[in-house]
């Protein structure tokens, strides 16, 4: 077993993650989740909802991304992988720090969400929506211009009450290959299965976070001029709920109304901008100056109206 | 949907979720869970609706707290009120039986 500090947890894992820093061995407190393989996952009894993806349980989930590769994860901190001879680590690895620490998250009632994130001024900036919408492009050209890159992807806000912070996911920066060109980064491996999206070799962080979250911006499309909008009342819940990794999931493994009361907490905290942009690359820079001037705005604690 | 008569008797369903949020009330239906924000005058009229009321009695208040006519706030309140039973928050009783 190999320890690990992912997403603010700490993890012993007979599974090698080649990215990540193992834990000195001095450390010595108890893993908060355990990862390790087996023969056979086995699979939930009396599902709640199963398909050819999925069977959702009581505090017990199992995910079959492919006909060589199932995990199953119970109560929070047991992560259980069975593999075939057609499953690569590459695989093991992206599923692991993404669907399947989704559901972990939502079994530790913790809330992962979908976004990139930035530091500016100490203070650190996400970028939430849909795949496609830009989050990682959009954090990678902030990144060029000398704000820290946080994650891509996910990272998961911490239990605490107070300023929301955020420990980011250990995923490794993904961009289209016109993206990657236009802003000058060299690529790096291609993604598995797309077939124009390609690794970016970045940084990591100085530090290993939780990181307070200063805001989050919404991403947009917008025909028009780049507008920044504070999002307020029930819209704020929902985009949050929205912005939720693996939202679809959510339902199945906890109680919807926990869930709205801990996610309104939350919401309640944390400031939501609405951040739409024309998508074109000629237009991409007038956009990235209004969005500095706003993040450098709320991080000296303008309201950013 | 229920008509609403003036002897109407508007009830809060328990069947949801309520918290504030900035200037709006936030609901969730706990079983479908949809969710409805409520701000300025719908927020007050939610408020009104805590105890069960006559849709009468909600005339009343409303008309006394805003500068509006009892014709325009009865269509106005009583389109919400539908919206409010379709989202299945409420239930709108026809009058309550008089005590023998």
């Amino acid at each position: 077993m190999i320890g690990y500090r992912i997403g603010g947890l700490h993890v012993w894992s007979e599974f090698e993650f080649p990215n990540l820093a193992p834990i000195e061995k001095t450390v010595r407190e108890p893993a908060d989740v355990v990862v390790r393989f087996c023969d056979e996952v086995g699979a939930p009894r009396d599902p709640r909802f199963q398909n050819a993806l999925i069977a959702a349980g009581e505090e017990d989930f199992l995910f079959r991304p492919g006909p060589c590769l199932s995990f199953r994860i119970q109560a929070g901190r047991d992560i259980a992988i069975a593999r075939g001879p057609g499953a690569t680590d590459d695989e093991v690895r992206v599923y692991l720090t993404g669907s399947v620490w989704g559901a972990l998250c939502h079994q530790r009632r913790l809330v992962p969400l979908h976004c990139s994130a930035v530091a500016c001024k100490g203070r650190t900036f996400g970028f939430a929506g849909p795949s496609g919408a830009g989050k990682s492009t959009l954090a990678a050209a902030l990144a060029r211009r000398g704000h820290a890159h946080v994650c891509d992807d996910v990272c998961v806000f911490d239990a605490a009450d107070g300023a929301p912070r955020v420990n980011p996911m250990p995923k490794d920066l993904k961009l289209w290959r016109d993206a990657a060109e236009a802003l000058g980064y060299a690529r790096g491996p291609r993604v598995l299965g797309d077939l124009e999206k390609y690794y970016v070799p970045l940084p990591t962080p100085a530090a290993d976070g939780p990181f307070e979250m200063a805001a989050l911006y919404l991403l947009s499309d917008a025909g028009a001029a780049p507008a920044i909008a504070r999002v307020q009342g029930g819209a704020r819940l929902r985009d949050l709920l929205a912005s939720i990794y693996r939202s679809e999931w959510l339902n199945l493994i906890r109680p919807p109304a926990e869930v709205f009361v801990q996610v309104a907490a939350l919401a309640r905290r944390l400031k939501i901008f609405r951040f739409s942009r024309p998508r074109t690359m000629a237009r991409f820079e007038e956009g990235l100056a209004l969005l500095e001037a706003h993040m450098a705005e709320v991080a000296e604690g303008g309201e950013g109206s | 949907m229920t008509t609403v008569g003036m002897d109407s008797i508007i009830v809060r369903k328990e069947n949801h979720l309520e918290t504030p949020l900035d200037d709006e009330v936030i609901l969730m239906h706990a079983e479908s869970g949809e969710i409805y924000g409520l701000a300025d005058t719908a927020r007050d009229i939610w408020v009104a609706l805590r105890e069960p009321i006559s849709f009468g009695a909600l005339l009343d208040r409303l008309v006394e707290a805003f500068d509006v006519t009892r014709e325009v706030c009865g269509a106005e309140v009583g389109d919400f009120l539908a919206r409010l039973e379709r989202a299945g928050m409420i239930e709108i009783r026809p009058r309550a039986p008089s005590a023998p």
